[in-house]
């Protein structure tokens, strides 16, 4: 699953650390997220979705 | 003051009391495994042996019981520290990375028990029935727990 944390967080201007406290987990985790490393699940999606005023579609790339 | 402020504050600070409690059980266990090496009460022939091991493993318990202790306490008495904690314990990666790390040693466990099972017929019987009676409380361990987990979620 590909998505554009990366993109909108730089839009936004705020750090790694600074969205990975907002949305309650640790800086590892949103590294993780933007290398492809891990798959967030549907309440994170949810959570980091709503910190960028998105919807989860808008953020997170589903493929087959 | 977290936990005033948040569910999962409360829930991380609930969890860092009870984990001081098991510490002092621990403290506890240790101490009496202390006593118990050191007390003569173990048969004449292996007291050598057995009191040197009892000993060690209750001040290794005691060590790490006080060591756990005085990191949790310092945890509930800072914020700063409280805060990461909370959010370290409730990092849904780092989660996951537990269960998988345990389930890997899961399946190691299960492999090298296997092989044991193997090598130690030529060794003795003794050390077969022993690896033989470690893999069927492992197996059961590991059906129970699947149907336990079948059974809630």
């Amino acid at each position: 699953m590909k998505n554009c944390i990366k993109e909108l967080r730089k839009e936004k201007r705020i750090s790694q650390e600074e969205l990975a406290a907002a949305v309650s987990v640790t800086r590892q985790t949103i590294i993780s997220l933007e290398n492809g490393k891990y798959n967030a699940s549907l309440l994170l999606a949810h959570e980091i979705a709503k910190y960028f005023g998105k919807t989860i579609e808008e953020v997170f790339i589903f493929e087959n | 003051m977290l936990a005033e402020n948040t569910k999962i504050g409360k829930t991380v600070e609930k969890r860092i009391k009870n984990r001081i409690i098991y510490s002092v059980c621990l403290v506890v266990l240790g101490a009496a495994s202390v006593i118990l090496g050191m007390g003569g009460f173990l048969p004449v022939e292996l007291s050598d042996y057995l009191s040197g091991f009892y000993s060690g493993v209750g001040t290794g318990l005691i060590a790490a019981g006080i060591l756990t202790i005085i990191r949790n306490i310092r945890t509930l008495k800072n914020e700063k520290l409280l805060k990461e904690k909370e959010i370290y314990e409730n990092d849904e990666r780092n989660k996951m990375i537990g269960l998988k790390t345990w389930s890997y040693t899961g399946y190691a466990m299960f492999i090298i028990l296997y092989v044991g099972l193997l090598v130690a017929g030529f060794i003795g019987e003794m050390v077969l029935n022993t690896i033989l009676v470690i893999l069927g409380v492992y197996a059961l361990c590991l059906f129970f727990a699947g149907l336990y987990c079948k059974k809630t979620m």
